[in-house]
C-alpha cells in the first residue's frame, strides 16, 4: 500500500548527487529509507525539523542544511511527514 | 622660497594654498602627461610670475623684456647673448620658450622633495602570519591569567577553527532548497495516498446458530 512513496524516494535517491533519503511522520516513525540514511536516524531528523519549526510558529517550516567534509543532509516538514535528502559533497 | 614635490614617476605637485601663504604660492596637481602638463603651466604662468616677484625681488628678465636692443642691433642682455643674430628669429615663442625657462627656473631654484624616494615595507604573508600568532599568544596569556578569561572566551563554541571562513562561505543553493522542498511535497502528497488494500476480513462469520 506504500506503493507511492516508495517510488518516490526511488525516484529521489536516482537523482545525481544523492547519496540517500529518509522519510519520517511526526513522531518519528522511519517511513522509508535509501542509500545512506539509516532508520535510526529517522528520529532524530523528525526532532530536528520540529524544533526547526518551533522557532518561528508563524512562519511556514523552514528547510534545515546541515552541512559537512561529508556532504550535506536537507531536511523539511510538510504537513505530517518530513523529508530528509543526503548529498554528496561535490 | 617656493616649494615643488616632484616623484621619480614625473608626477610634478605644485603644493598647497596660493592665497594664505603668499611666500610660498603653492597649488596641488595631480599626474597629467607632458602636453597637458604645458597647458597647465600656461594657466599657472600669472601664478608662477607672482613667485617669480617673490624669487627675484630686484626684477629679473619678464616676458616683455626684449632680447636685442633695437637702437644698436647689437647688444642683448647678458642673459641672452648670442654671435649672430637676425631680427625675425629673436621674436620670443609665444607663450613656450618662457614656460620653459619658467619651469627650469623653477626647477634648479627650488628644493625638492621627492615623496616617493621613501618605500614603504610591506609585511610578508608569513611575517604576518607570525605577527599575528605572537600576539595572539599573547593575549591568550594575558587573559588567562585576569579573572575574567573564562567570560571572554563564552560567546561562540570552539567548534571551528576559523568561524569567519565558515560564515563567510556561500549559502544553501536555491537549487537545493527547490530539491528538498518538492521531494517533502511529494512525499506528503504519497502518504495521504496510503490506503489499505482489503485483501481478507479480518472477522468472519461461522455459521454458528
Amino acid at each position: 500500500m506504500e506503493r507511492n512513496l516508495e517510488k518516490h524516494l526511488d525516484d529521489t535517491f536516482r537523482l545525481p548527487g544523492i547519496a540517500g533519503v529518509i522519510c519520517t511522520d511526526e513522531h518519528g516513525l522511519c517511513l522509508g529509507a535509501k542509500g545512506v540514511a539509516t532508520r535510526e536516524t529517522s528520529g532524530h531528523i523528525a526532532n530536528i525539523a520540529e524544533s526547526a519549526a518551533r522557532l518561528n510558529p508563524n512562519l511556514p517550516p523552514p528547510v534545515i542544511a546541515i552541512e559537512s567534509e561529508g556532504g550535506s543532509i536537507l531536511i523539511k516538514k510538510e504537513g505530517t511527514i518530513t523529508m530528509g535528502i543526503y548529498k554528496s559533497p561535490n | 622660497m617656493a616649494n615643488l614635490w616632484v616623484s621619480n614617476n614625473l608626477q610634478v605637485f605644485v603644493s598647497a594654498s596660493i592665497i594664505e601663504t603668499a611666500k610660498h604660492n603653492i597649488l596641488l596637481f595631480p599626474y597629467m602627461p607632458q602636453p597637458a602638463l604645458k597647458m597647465y603651466i600656461k594657466t599657472l604662468y600669472p601664478i608662477v610670475k607672482a613667485m617669480d616677484a617673490d624669487m627675484f625681488p630686484d626684477g629679473g628678465p619678464s616676458e616683455t623684456d626684449r632680447l636685442i636692443n633695437p637702437a644698436n642691433g647689437q647688444g642683448t642682455p647678458s642673459s641672452f647673448r648670442e654671435t649672430q643674430v637676425v631680427p625675425a628669429a629673436t621674436v620670443p615663442q609665444p607663450g613656450g620658450g618662457d614656460e620653459a625657462s619658467v619651469l627650469t627656473r623653477i626647477l634648479h631654484t627650488v628644493n625638492f622633495i621627492d615623496v616617493s624616494a621613501v618605500e614603504g615595507r610591506g609585511l610578508e604573508q608569513h611575517e604576518y602570519h607570525d605577527k599575528a600568532r605572537q600576539y595572539s599568544n599573547k593575549l591568550n596569556m594575558v587573559l588567562a591569567s585576569s579573572g575574567r578569561g573564562s567570560k571572554y572566551r563564552m560567546s561562540l563554541p570552539n567548534g571551528v577553527t576559523a568561524p569567519q571562513i565558515v560564515l563567510a562561505s556561500q549559502p544553501v543553493s536555491l537549487a537545493d532548497i527547490e530539491l528538498i522542498t518538492m521531494a517533502a511535497k511529494r512525499a506528503a502528497a504519497a502518504v495521504n495516498d496510503l490506503k489499505v488494500e482489503h485483501k481478507e476480513d479480518l472477522v468472519v462469520p461461522f455459521g454458528v446458530p
